[in-house]
């Protein structure tokens, strides 16, 4: 799906087309499952919770998203923070739906031409190629390329604690934002 | 900056979000390398996103593998967001059972007065349309649904349409006292058929709904603008006359007991 179709989809989608929001969601919803399965506290009927809250939350306010090519950055950022609220632990756990409630960011900053998703997803590729074979790539393969597993998942199957996967995730995901902080600098200076 | 060791900290951070040009030189070229100090920065940072590199690196790594398509999950979002005012129904409903009724056949209008409009479809032959429905009622019966019938709010609208061929189209509820609810956007087969979303029957809740209302079936022989022409219909939330048009009336009533 272009990024023109995508805003054609949600141009449709605010028309009140079902068949759209089918589409956005079919395009959209592993990328959201895959942020909260990152979050080795949530479990799995925690993590389809934040993909449907997720959805629920973008789909009622997709009216005032002011980018429609920003769509896909706005829905993973409403699912990293529902996952993070979530995963605070059970005692804070009805803020949750407080946090949710707070105004939702509908501008998103633009990005240079060089940050296009296409052009990520070739740095992320590289990024993980170039990971000394071990554990890590190892983790990072499974969650990422395989895109099935969960970090729980994981850890069961590399007879790891759950902290230890997540933590070499999150390690792995610091590395990729480091890169593309470096390019959008980059494309600042130019 | 200008200094190799200097890392990403909270003060840096500050320089880096008010655009500071030195600082913003150096880190684009320090950071181009691996840096255990600045990504640990990056890992624990608290700070706020001012670049959005964190919806950057979600959503590209969540783009690293192929989606799957998630039949469950978007049947679970489509209870949530719209019951109830529209329903699905598994396929097991036999409309076709019905003694269902023909209800309207309005052929597209080619008047010159709509010719300068740029979604109106030139050439195209007249098709013709019908539409029919069932209701599924509170105690889980059928009734057939024939112009200006009484519904309660609780009744489920099962669409049922005829097309001579096959057609982009878009599901209408008009009220006279607001605006019409655009339901949604299908594909019409040529022939006799249910009308169906993802393999289930679509049907419409009345929940909610009082007075008359009508529902409309607005189609578009199928051509290279006919998905554009009904899409701009829905995102216009207009039903154009150039449409092929078929009607059906209802009146919904609270407390209304079938007979």
């Amino acid at each position: 799906m272009t990024e023109e179709e995508i805003s054609a989809c949600i141009q449709r989608a605010n028309g009140g087309a079902q068949d759209a929001h089918r589409e956005l969601y079919q395009r959209f919803h592993a990328s959201v499952r895959r942020v909260a399965l990152g979050y080795s506290a949530l479990g799995p009927a925690e993590v389809e919770d934040v993909v449907q809250e997720t959805f629920v939350r973008a789909f009622r306010e997709l009216a005032r998203l002011e980018h429609p090519r920003a769509f896909g950055r706005w829905l993973v950022t409403i699912a990293r923070h529902h996952s993070q609220a979530l995963s605070r632990g059970a005692r804070i756990r009805g803020r949750a739906a407080e946090d949710l409630a707070l105004e939702l960011e509908t501008s998103m900053p633009a990005i240079p031409p060089a940050l296009t998703l296409e052009r990520r997803v070739v740095v992320v590729r590289e990024l993980i190629e170039g990971l000394p074979e071990g554990p890590e790539k190892e983790t990072v393969r499974l969650f990422y390329l395989e895109g099935e597993l969960s970090a729980r998942e994981i850890a069961e199957r590399l007879g790891l604690g759950k902290s230890a996967v997540t933590m070499r995730l999150e390690r792995f995901r610091a590395r990729v934002k480091r890169e593309l902080l470096a390019r959008l600098l980059a494309a600042g200076v130019e | 900056m200008s200094d190799a060791s200097r890392h990403l900290d909270a003060r840096s951070w500050k320089a880096l979000r008010d655009k500071s040009p030195e600082e913003v030189a150096d880190f684009s070229t320090h950071l181009s390398q691996p840096c255990e100090v600045c990504e640990a920065f990056l890992e624990r940072s608290d700070e706020d996103d001012a670049f959005g590199v964190e919806s950057l690196a979600d959503e590209a790594l969540g783009s690293m593998s192929t989606p799957r398509e998630d039949a469950v999950g978007w049947a679970r979002l489509r209870r949530r967001l719209w019951t109830p005012r529209r329903a699905w129904l598994a396929g097991a409903v036999a409309v076709a059972a019905a003694a269902v009724v023909a209800i309207a056949v309005l052929p597209p209008v080619a008047s010159k007065e709509h010719e300068d409009r740029s979604w109106r479809l030139k050439g195209v032959a007249p098709m013709s349309l019908e539409l029919s429905a069932v209701a599924r009622l509170p105690d889980g019966t059928l009734h057939a649904v024939t112009e200006d019938d009484l519904l309660p709010p609780e009744a489920v609208v099962l669409v049922r349409y005829r097309a001579s061929e096959v057609s982009d189209a878009m599901l209408v509820l008009e009220s006279p006292e607001g605006p019409a609810q655009m339901l949604g956007g299908y594909t019409l087969e040529a022939g006799t058929h249910d009308l169906k979303e993802a393999g289930e029957l679509a049907g419409v809740s009345l929940a909610g709904e009082h007075g008359p209302r009508v529902l409309v079936l607005a189609a578009w022989p199928r051509g290279p603008r006919s998905a554009a022409a009904r899409d701009a219909a829905l995102t216009q939330r207009l039903v154009p006359e150039e449409a092929a048009q078929a009607r059906l009336r209802l009146r919904v009533e609270p407390g209304y007991v079938a007979p």
